[in-house]
């Protein structure tokens, strides 16, 4: 059985500080998108490596 | 597949979009239908809250206004602002509908209405799906679908309401 779990609440946050949209390197804040395409990724990587 | 607050629109996401592998369970737990609900319930509630629960309450005026109308004024001007300086597109409600459509044999969708001060009941994904079925059901043309809440007048449940309810599931009416 392969599970995977996106946790973004009370666990730590990653530095945010490098990214290239301003409102995630001034703010903390994430672009939903952006979470959702990194999401796409690690999807891809599991796959090919778990499933 | 498990997603929590922020990761349940990823969760979804990627529940829908993937299609060459079937996923078993997709449980979406205390998430939101999209930033612009949790922006526009966000600043609407703090004009209401804890009065929200108060019917007489609810219903007097506010700035001229009546508190209701406030709420959703204030939420309106919010989640404008935020669509300006932020250009976010995000639906999650459409992904997690999507999620139906597609091979996932189960759904969990998990809320807290009572201890979640971050994502707010009013904004959650569960009550977002709950008024998609409602229009779903009723047909209603997709030009006078509210994204935040249903266009009928005091549809929010207050405890009055709520008891009212009760006895007559009671009284088997």
């Amino acid at each position: 059985m392969n599970l995977i779990i996106f946790n973004y609440r009370g666990y730590g946050r990653s530095d945010t500080s490098t990214s290239t949209s301003f409102l995630a390197r001034k703010f903390g804040f994430l672009n939903p998108l952006d979470v959702v395409k990194d999401a796409s990724v690690v999807l891809e990587y599991a796959t090919e490596k778990f499933i | 597949m498990h997603g929590e607050s922020l990761g349940g629109m990823a969760a979804s996401y990627v529940s829908r979009k993937d299609q060459r592998h079937q996923v078993d369970f997709a449980f979406i737990d205390r998430t939101f239908a999209s930033f612009d609900s949790v922006a526009f319930w966000g600043a609407g509630i703090s004009t209401m809250t804890p009065k929200i629960m108060n019917k007489s309450r609810f219903k007097s005026s506010f700035c001229f206004l009546r508190r209701g109308t406030f709420s959703r004024l204030l939420g309106s001007f919010v989640t404008r602002c935020l669509k300006i300086v932020t250009n976010w597109k995000d639906d999650n409600l459409q992904s997690f509908v999507g999620i139906e459509k597609s091979q996932a044999k189960y759904i969990l969708l998990g809320s807290d209405p009572v201890n979640d001060n971050i994502v707010n009941d009013l904004s959650s994904l569960k009550n977002a799906n709950t008024r998609h079925i409602i229009h779903e059901q009723l047909n209603t043309p997709l030009k006078k679908r509210s994204k935040f809440a249903l266009n009928l007048p005091n549809h929010l449940l207050v405890d009055e309401d709520v008891s009212r309810l009760i006895l007559i599931f009671k009284s088997g009416r």
